[in-house]
């Protein structure tokens, strides 16, 4: 059997698992809309601020809110993981003779298509409240979303894989994640920091996301991170997927 | 008889805190076609082990094995198609109802979509599983659940079906149910590997066993013929009424009965103890009507007949020095 018609049957299996439960759904839309509603009426005297973008203050906030749903989207993918493995479902599957390497792609691509329907929306509801969208940045921006989902899904799901455990994915998740998209700037732009938090941000990751989807949402496409951000994200995803691969070969439950 | 399964010094060393653990020690182990194998022995024997090296779940350190007609170290995946693997915790999705995870099952095997859904349908009928077909499996029995892992191994319809303690944790119908089952596929033309630390399961269900403890297989044969290697059959025979006889006159008795008996070429031992000749004998169901003709001839009155056969506890204790009930947590 293809590559592909087994990531078919995993992705799709992992779609309708979404599917089933309405209530992530409407969770992942009603987060977009929380900050629209209640974060962006507070904004209105932020105009004009040093490092800002120029025009409406949502085209500074909203592309870093976007990587932050990539990143919470991908890091806590790992929790579902664990359940299956104590289901035996993983076990399951690696006796059939399909890829393993399916498995996890079909498993990150789902995260991905979550992340980029709700960067669809939240974006989209966004315009109505003066968002201004570069059509091309927008849809590179979509890219970044995809590859940093695909980042922190496989981390989430090595960690699942090799700790089996929620207590230690919780406190990891956690360390990752916000405390990386505050050195990455996803709020207020990194550039209003002090020297030493600015040298800082340059080792994070998520800084380069952030700043190459400002970036592209304005149609700034000379900005140097909007290239250096696949510098630094494809070949971490491939390390960290490659890990969470060769992890997927040794489960047993 | 086709060899479908066969072992050769397989082993498996686990790290732990500062040494090693062997979890299996150079296990050599033979399964024919048809056959149900049952491969019994108490928790943490290294049963799961071998049998998740054998259905390619864990890579052995040593040793060889060729696993329905594949070499297991060369051609895993060639193995994967021929097998099926029911684990202890099972593998159905509590989320999927046992149609969409049955179907999802075959498709994963390339099975074409037509033949997916008539499979499907034959494995809910003959599984019992129909009425709840539709339903998620997180709403089952422990039965029906159980009964659903076993479709999902079955449903490409390997040669041979791995089958870890599957019946632990059943209420005793449902265990009943599922040894027909099990029996039916066998009949089917399945052949079935299972472990097991229930001696019942063993005993009744399994053509064949080995016995594993620590590591190494003590003990490979129909349980039959293991159980008939230890110790024989034992009969008592009580003698006489208490009391309607004098010790001197029981002794004379007890005497005249051994001899006639310790003649006849199927008794091993004989003697007598608490007031009942006991004797060891081979195959006692056989010769039991015998012997009473013999001793009625002889006019000696019997005041009750007792026979025992050895259990496969026996043979763990003779082979191992503990008794498989003591070793199981």
């Amino acid at each position: 059997m293809s590559f592909i018609t087994t990531l078919k049957l995993y992705y799709i299996r992992k779609i309708k698992e979404s599917l089933r439960n309405p209530a992530m759904l409407s969770i992942s839309v009603f987060i977009p809309l929380m900050y629209l509603f209640l974060f962006e009426p507070l904004l209105k005297h932020f105009t004009g601020m040093p490092g800002f973008e120029s025009g409406n203050i949502l085209n500074t906030f909203l592309p870093g809110i976007l990587v932050s749903l990539s990143v919470f989207g991908g890091a806590f993918a790992g929790f579902r993981l664990i359940d299956e493995i104590r289901q035996g479902i993983i076990e399951r599957f690696r006796v059939t003779p399909t890829s393993r390497q399916a498995l996890l792609l079909g498993a990150v691509l789902k995260d991905v298509t979550s992340v980029l329907l709700q960067a669809l929306i939240f974006t989209g509801a966004a315009i109505p409240f003066g968002l201004h969208v570069s059509l091309a940045g927008f849809a590179l921006l979509l890219v970044i979303l995809a590859l940093n989902t695909a980042l922190f899904a496989s981390f989430s799901y090595a960690i699942a894989l090799r700790f089996q455990n929620e207590d230690t994915l919780v406190p990891i998740a956690q360390v990752v994640t916000l405390p990386g998209l505050l050195l990455a700037g996803f709020l207020l732009p990194i550039n209003l920091a002090p020297g030493w938090l600015k040298v800082a941000s340059h080792f994070d990751p998520i800084y380069y996301s952030v700043e190459a989807s400002r970036a592209l949402m304005n149609g700034r496409f000379g900005q140097d991170a909007v290239w250096e951000v696949f510098l630094v994200t494809v070949p971490l995803t491939a390390l960290v997927m490659g890990w969470a691969g060769t992890l997927f070969n040794k489960v047993v439950r | 008889m086709d060899t479908l399964l066969v072992t050769k010094g397989l082993s498996k060393t686990f790290p732990a805190k500062g040494e090693s653990i062997q979890a299996v020690k150079g296990v050599d182990l033979q399964v024919s076609k048809g056959e149900i194998f049952g491969f019994l022995g108490p928790n943490g024997a290294g049963k799961t082990t071998t049998l998740r090296m054998l259905a390619t779940l864990l890579g052995p350190d040593a040793g060889e094995a060729y696993v329905a007609g594949y070499d297991l170290l060369r051609e895993p995946g060639k193995v994967r198609t021929k097998i099926g693997y029911v684990s202890q915790v099972g593998g159905s999705d509590r989320d999927m109802t046992a149609r969409e995870d049955l179907t999802l099952q075959g498709r994963l095997y390339g099975m074409p979509v037509s033949a997916v859904r008539h499979r499907t349908m034959e494995l809910l009928k003959a599984l019992n599983l129909e009425s709840m077909a539709d339903r998620k499996s997180g709403t089952y029995s422990g039965g029906q659940k159980r009964r659903l892992d076993i479709a999902l191994g079955m449903m490409h319809r390997p040669a041979l079906l791995f089958l870890d303690e599957p019946t632990t944790g059943l209420d005793p119908q449902s265990r009943a149910q599922l040894w027909d089952e099990v029996r039916l596929l066998r009949d089917q033309g399945t052949t079935i590997f299972l472990t097991t630390h229930y001696m019942d399961e063993a005993d009744e269900l399994s053509d064949r066993i080995a016995i594993m403890d620590e590591g190494r297989i003590v003990a490979e044969d129909t349980p039959k013929a293991l159980k008939q290697q230890v110790a024989g059959d034992m009969v008592l025979l009580g003698l006489t009424e208490d009391g309607s006889l004098t010790l001197t006159e029981e002794d004379s008795v007890a005497r005249q009965a051994l001899e006639i008996l310790q003649a006849e070429p199927y008794v091993r031992e004989a003697a007598y103890v608490q007031g009942k000749l006991r004797l060891y004998v081979h195959q006692g169901e056989m010769v039991l009507p015998g012997m009473l003709r013999l001793l009625d001839h002889a006019r000696i009155g019997l005041k009750s007949v007792s026979l025992s056969q050895p259990t496969l506890d026996d043979v763990f204790l003779r082979k191992t020095g503990r008794s498989l009930q003591e070793a199981v947590q």
